[in-house]
């Protein structure tokens, strides 16, 4: 970078750090010195990871590394004391390879946050309105008329109408979905895709706000990158969701859960996708018909195998295409 | 493991098969000759020990079996023994779910280890020897691209992230490093 645009950039109210593809501070403007309390005349040569703190740091550092990978803007957000910003971590190419890369910190305003947080306070109602469906669905087919389970299913679709545009107005917000704080800045037909890492973060977070989970901590073990699904993700997130709440019921014996996704070749290219149970010591429950009839619709594959005292996984199959 | 050469592994796998053989661990001992042949199919001494304890060198066409061998590995908590023939059992039967799912199982087992003894991912990995020294122990390239990333100070979550790797094969290389005394991981 030349020295001109440096001072050009040192007139900007809003932070900008540059760094290098190998994660170092290159220039820190004087906006960034001021919001950040760091002494920019140190910050040249510096670990990008040491101009920030705490889950900030982990932040930016995704960032830098998919838009360095992939060549393209990433958007976040993160906290640095009281302030917040919204961000967009940038490849800087030259010749074709990435040198570069430029982030730009926007203090976030008062009105955005009042609007995630009341985004926050929808989805609890929203998860248990989501349950309380789901198990009038589930009484046994001689105890309902036929024009309840219509009812019920038009509802179910209208909370998930309801669910998709709440997610979709957080990502506008934030650039971000739930425990996945990144987001691309794809063309929109990348909507239709399912990105397995951050649609298992996803599912964890739902899961483990859920009164099944018990306070659980779920974990995800899915390498960033893997191949996408196609297809709308909202409905392999439902049937996720729906497949942990027959796991997830209050056992005496307190369960890790680790979700895992990896793909394999076989007799199809296939995503595998696995709910562990550790430790679990009997066999799985059967899985109700619905849920059968749902994995059936996808095209996929599940499979349950126990071995104490290991625990038991439950497997989904699904086919990638190609 | 994977932070010795693949040489320096069949010898250990094959010295440890033999001890326990002697021991009568005979099922724990033929894991670890299969292993041996999963890394080398051509390996004689593992084929003459097979051979002696009365076992088919080939389990090929069975993988069930492989996978029984596997997780009576793991029910004697050699489990990244089970995990190494659990994959060449996938490898060979990648529509076998079964298999696949115990894989999976077994691996989320050893990841939740993993990240326990790693202080549940806030441990800060630094290298424990010079890095003049590295090349004496004929390191595998994603271990070299991790040792790499450590500095001390980022924690084993944020290199999960920064590596871009999958975090069972970040966590796993960590454990093996730290094993074989070339990591430490600091508080």
């Amino acid at each position: 970078m030349i020295g001109a645009e440096r001072t050009l950039l040192s007139y900007l109210d809003a932070p900008v750090v540059i760094g290098d593809p190998d994660g170092r501070a290159v220039y820190a403007n004087p906006a960034f010195e001021l919001r950040f309390e760091r002494a920019v005349g140190r910050v040249p040569g510096a670990p990008l990871a040491e101009l920030f703190e705490g889950g900030a740091r982990e932040a930016v550092l995704r960032a830098v590394v998919v838009a360095c990978r992939e060549g393209e803007s990433v958007r976040f957000r993160l906290r640095e004391g009281a302030l917040g910003f919204s961000a967009v971590a940038s490849p800087i190419a030259a010749q074709g390879e990435q040198v570069g890369v430029v982030i730009l910190l926007k203090e976030e305003v008062e009105g955005v946050e009042r609007v995630l947080a009341l985004h926050r306070e929808m989805e609890q109602p929203m998860d248990e309105l989501g349950q309380v469906l789901q198990q009038l669905f589930e009484l046994p087919a001689d105890s309902r008329e036929a024009r309840l389970r219509s009812l019920l299913s038009d509802a179910q679709q209208a909370l998930g109408r309801l669910r998709k545009g709440a997610d979709e107005m957080h990502a506008m917000l934030t650039g971000s979905r739930d425990a996945d704080p990144i987001a691309r800045t794809k063309g929109a037909g990348s909507a239709l895709r399912t990105e397995p890492s951050a649609l298992l973060h996803r599912v964890a977070a739902r899961a483990e706000r859920t009164e099944g989970a018990a306070g659980r901590s779920i974990d995800v073990v899915a390498a960033p990158g893997l191949p996408t699904l196609p297809g709308d993700p909202n409905r392999l997130e439902a049937l996720l969701l729906r497949l942990l709440e027959a796991r997830l019921t209050p056992e005496a014996t307190p369960l890790r859960i680790v979700l895992t996704a990896r793909s394999v070749a076989g007799s199809w290219p296939a995503l595998l996708i696995s709910l562990c149970e550790l430790g679990a010591q009997s066999t799985a429950p059967p899985d109700p018909p619905h849920l059968r009839e749902e994995v059936a619709a996808l095209g996929a594959e599940l499979r349950a195998f126990s071995h104490a005292p290991l625990g038991r996984a439950t497997l989904l199959r699904l086919r990638l295409p190609g | 493991m994977a932070a010795e050469s693949p040489a320096g592994r069949v010898a250990r796998l094959l010295a440890e098969g033999l001890e326990l053989f002697g021991e009568g661990r005979v099922d724990q001992a033929v894991a670890r000759w299969r292993v041996v042949l999963e890394l080398d199919p051509a390996q004689q001494d593992a084929l003459d020990y097979l051979e002696s304890a009365g076992v088919p060198a080939d389990a090929g066409d069975d993988g069930r079996a492989r996978v029984r061998e596997a997780l009576a590995a793991a029910d004697a908590g050699e489990a990244e023994q089970a995990l190494a023939l659990l994959s060449a059992a996938t490898a060979q039967a990648p529509d076998d779910l079964d298999a696949q799912a115990s894989f999976d199982l077994l691996r989320a087992q050893l990841y939740a280890r993993y990240r326990a003894r790693m202080g549940d991912g806030n441990a800060r990995p630094r290298l424990s020897v010079e890095p003049d020294q590295l090349m004496r122990f004929d390191l595998p390239p994603e271990a070299g691209f991790l040792l790499s990333l450590l500095d001390g100070r980022t924690r084993v979550a944020e290199l999960v992230t920064v590596s871009g790797l999958d975090p069972f094969a970040v966590l796993q290389l960590l454990a093996r490093l730290e094993q074989d005394g070339i990591v430490e991981l600091a508080a």
